[in-house]
């Protein structure tokens, strides 16, 4: 401690010598010059001249391990690169991949400025080229090279250091740039020279070396090696450096078509007789050279050769080229608006059009036409004929004599039937083709289906794949079915590599699977039980042995524990109807009194419209509701049937139902779910019964001015002993003088259920 | 033993029999007879000749396809591009080194190897499209955007159109 701050006045001794030494540097120079007084900025000039001076005699660049361009280089490269490999596809999305021709053919590099264009990078030089002889030359010294590790001792890493992060970064913008140069030879622009480094090596001598994509690794080679960042310091011992040098070639300029080209046309057209049309139509596409060579009649024999490693092909109609035959047959893009993947062939009119151009530019042979060119014309054309061709025709005819017309419609027939002919034979050979196509993909398929299966049986999901779900289950509860699952149904062979990358998804799927396969089998059980519990009371009876006679008297135990069953039911459900129509009929006991007490009759004037839709006479969809009176609305049957779901198994859940109901349908809990009280009529059956007539077969006399009407009930029904309830259900009404309906006029009955306004009446009556 | 010598200068003793898989060789030595003078191979470099040598050598005491079984074979010669696996392995070289051994193999008429040649350069180019044949042979494309889409439409001789 004592001796840290004894070199505080130390230091301050040499800053002011420092500063001593400077002011007279000023003083010298300014005073020689001009012999006055230093101005702010001349003595600001002189000072940084003789810091950077100094900064120059000092300071060993050998010894300095820092450069900021090296770095950021590093840093890019490792951004670009490492990181983007270490994300994924996603990365290299994001840095754009730099394969192929940019869209639009966008040359990046268009504009630069001109000094950035040394000329002397081979626009043609393969891309990564760098990168292949790494591997080579890693090969090569593989073998023999010691691999020196450098450990993080400061003096080693001193020396060191410079050339090896040369040779990083060397390889870093190679691995950029290399990309970029590619670019410019496709994109036609200016190739790039790419980085030029400034290095002072050895403190005293300056070398200024220029790194190409040629040259980089000429220059890292020499330099001994490369850095890798996985390994700590890995640099080669300098004498195998020297000889992979010694034995590095660059590779050979290739220029443009030079390859292919330059081969003798016997050897071109002998490679180009393996191939098939489609291959050259592309040749034919990539150059004008190998156009010129390809679209010429003298390499019919190439086109030739190419069909017939097609096999089944018709040969060319005379009348066409071959490589127009190609095209027709092989081009998957629409002819007239390039649109891709067009499969849609009219051999007769010779044109692959989609369906749009197909629509646009042809046109039916019709009675139209018969009309507008007359029936001759009509003759020698097939059944329909682009726009064009019409043109040309109705033009070329319209030029011609009388004579030379029919002469021309001749020849017009006789090559439609020729076109015919090459049409049949080449529609036929592409069905056969398309057959064998689709047999191929589906034993693809299903080749690739078995081998997925068979590594997940391998993965223990045997069971899982035994009981996958068939197309119908699949389809009820719209599940995927394990054929159509964009996995499983490429027709691509498994290999490792795909079932490496597809695995994870198909092991979820299958999870997915055996969720379903357990809740299915739960349902199943649970399904089971249901029915072993209504087994229980008559299994005794079913599983008696089959010589003995089933009588009535041996359902009697069943009987006696049956009527236990339903009044179970009926209280649970009675207490549940009562507290619900309390509450519907808006009828409100005071809370000491028990629910229960409250008169049946009270609660039996509820008035029920069904819109279940089930009941037998369904009504049109304009008419009334039907009004259900107690107790219909307790037995009605869309209480206890439920239409059966269209995606409900079959075997359905329940029972179905018998004859008599509508089909579809099946049993299901009783509930009241699908009836709807009728608030309306409700209040007009409790004014009814307020009125008193309860009796059965009674008539009752409403007198309101100026008419008399009269009531009459039909119907009581006794509940139970203690209540009697009473039901309109034939409920007559007489206007005027009862006495005279007596005498032989019937009572007009009306039914009040059916009819609506007559209900209303009375509720008007009664008001 | 015959010798033969290279462009650039190299001398090679092969056995008569391997040689003579080249039918330019072996005319050349049915006309001179036996001699002890090398053979000047002015189209051959060492390096591509070597490779033509390891080739013949691995294919020693092969039938060589007679002249009238050729028109026979040429049929189904085409149609398969099937090449054997020694072959396969044999011609697994740069671009480079592949189109100069075809020149090789043309040029002292080996129509075997020419075969194994073309078959490797055919099936490069197989099911390539346009695009991908051009970064193959690292060709520029010469089309304009425009000019690609016309040629595309136009698939009649050039002559007709």
């Amino acid at each position: 401690m004592l001796k840290f701050i004894n070199y505080a006045p130390l230091g301050h001794a040499f800053e002011r010598l420092n500063l001593e030494d400077v002011l007279g540097v000023l003083r010298h120079g300014c005073g020689s010059g001009r012999g006055s007084i230093p101005t702010p900025e001349e003595e600001a000039n002189v000072i940084l001249q003789a810091a950077w001076l100094d900064l120059q005699l000092s300071y060993d660049p050998s010894a300095m391990d820092v450069d900021v361009d090296l770095e950021c280089l590093g840093i890019l490269e490792q951004r670009m690169f490492e990181l983007s490999l270490a994300a994924g596809a996603a990365g290299n999305e994001q840095w754009g991949k730099d394969a192929g021709t940019h869209q639009d053919r966008w040359n990046p590099y268009e504009g630069l400025p001109e000094h950035w264009n040394h000329g002397d990078q081979d626009p043609y030089a393969p891309e990564f080229e760098g990168e292949l002889d790494v591997h080579r030359f890693k090969a090569q010294t593989a073998a023999t090279a010691k691999e020196v590790h450098i450990s993080y001792d400061e003096g080693a890493h001193t020396t060191e250091s410079p050339l090896i992060e040369l040779g990083r970064s060397i390889y870093g913008s190679r691995g950029i740039l290399g990309k970029k140069e590619s670019e410019g030879c496709v994109g036609a622009g200016p190739p790039l020279s790419i980085w030029t480094a400034t290095r002072n090596f050895q403190g005293t001598s300056r070398k200024k070396i220029k790194i190409t994509a040629n040259n980089g690794w000429e220059h890292v080679f020499a330099r001994g090696g490369i850095k890798s960042r996985f390994t700590k310091t890995t640099t080669v011992d300098a004498s195998h450096a020297t000889e992979f040098l010694k034995n590095y070639r660059p590779r050979a300029r290739k220029q443009s078509l030079e390859v292919l080209i330059s081969l003798p046309l016997d050897i071109l057209f002998e490679i180009f007789g393996r191939l098939l049309p489609l291959d050259l139509l592309h040749l034919s596409r990539t150059t004008k050279a190998l156009r010129s060579v390809l679209m010429h009649r003298s390499s019919t024999t190439v086109w030739m050769a190419a069909r017939s490693n097609v096999k089944g092909m018709p040969a060319c109609a005379d009348d066409m080229s071959e490589p127009a035959h190609a095209s027709l047959a092989f081009d998957m893009h629409c002819h007239n608006c390039l649109r891709p993947n067009v499969r849609n062939i009219d051999w007769n009119l010779r044109v692959r059009y989609c369906q749009k151009c197909f629509k646009e530019r042809t046109e039916i042979v019709d009675d139209k036409f018969k009309k507008t060119y007359g029936l001759k014309l009509h003759h020698c054309l097939s059944l329909s004929m682009t726009q064009n061709h019409r043109e040309s025709l109705v033009d070329e005819l319209s030029k011609l004599g009388p004579e030379e017309r029919s002469v021309l419609r001749g020849l017009k027939r006789d090559a439609v039937l020729v076109r015919k002919e090459h049409a049949v034979l080449c529609t036929k050979w592409m069905e056969g083709e398309q057959q064998s196509r689709w047999k191929e993909l589906d034993h693809l398929r299903s080749l690739r289906h078995d081998a997925i299966l068979e590594k997940l049986i391998e993965l223990g999901w045997e069971e899982d794949v035994n009981k996958l779900p068939d197309r119908h289950t699949a389809r009820i509860y719209k599940l995927t079915h394990f054929e159509d699952l964009p996995l499983v149904k490429q027709p691509k062979p498994l290999t490792d590599h795909i079932w490496q990358n597809i695995q994870h998804k198909m092991v979820e799927f299958m999870g997915q699977m055996r969720e379903f396969r357990i809740l299915q089998e739960r349902k199943q059980q649970i399904r089971e039980r249901q029915s072993l519990l209504a087994m229980i009371y008559i299994r005794d009876i079913v599983e008696l042995p089959a010589h003995l006679t089933v009588t009535a008297e041996d359902f009697q135990p069943v009987r006696e524990e049956l009527f236990k069953l339903v009044d179970t039911w009926k209280r649970c459900n009675g207490h549940d109807l009562r507290s619900d129509l309390l509450w519907r009929l808006e009828i409100h006991p005071p809370c000491w009194l028990d629910r229960l007490s409250v008169q049946c009759e009270r609660l039996a004037v509820a008035v029920f419209t069904c819109t279940g839709w089930l009941c037998d006479d369904i009504p049109e969809p304009n008419d009334l509701p039907r009004y259900m009176y107690f107790p219909e609305y307790l037995h009605h049957r869309c209480n206890r049937i439920r239409r059966r779901a269209w995606n409900e198994l079959d075997p359905a859940n329940t029972f179905a139902m018998g004859q008599g109901y509508p089909g579809n349908t099946v049993q299901r809990e009783w509930s009241m779910d699908d009836l709807e009280l009728d608030k309306k009529a409700s209040q007009t059956v409790r004014k009814l019964a307020k009125l008193g007539c309860f009796a059965n077969n009674t008539t009752y006399r409403v007198t309101t001015a100026p008419m008399n009407y009269y009531i009459h009930c039909d119907t009581t029904i006794i509940l139970t002993q203690k209540h009697v309830l009473w039901v309109w259900h034939g409920c007559g009404m007489m206007r005027q003088n009862p006495k005279a309906h007596q005498k032989g006029n019937p009572w007009k009955h009306f039914i009040l259920p059916t009819d609506r306004s007559k209900l209303d009446l009375i509720h008007v009556l009664y008001q | 033993m015959v010798h033969l010598v290279t462009s650039d200068n190299v001398e090679f003793v092969v056995d008569k029999e391997v040689v003579e898989r080249s039918v330019l060789i072996k005319n050349m030595l049915e006309d001179v007879g036996e001699t002890d003078q090398s053979i000047p191979l002015a189209n051959v470099s060492s390096a591509v000749l070597r490779k033509v040598i390891e080739y013949c050598e691995h294919h020693r005491g092969e039938p060589l396809p007679s002249a009238d079984a050729d028109q026979n074979q040429d049929e189904t010669r085409k149609r398969t591009t099937d090449i054997s696996e020694w072959d396969q392995k044999f011609i697994t070289v740069d671009q480079e080194m592949l189109f100069e051994i075809i020149l090789a193999a043309n040029y002292l008429d080996i129509k075997s190897l020419l075969d194994v040649g073309c078959k490797t350069v055919a099936n490069m180019i197989k099911g390539k499209t346009p695009d991908e044949i051009r970064r193959l042979f690292n060709i520029v494309n010469d089309f304009t955007p425009e000019e690609e889409a016309q040629i595309k439409k136009e698939n009649e001789w050039a002559e007709d159109r």
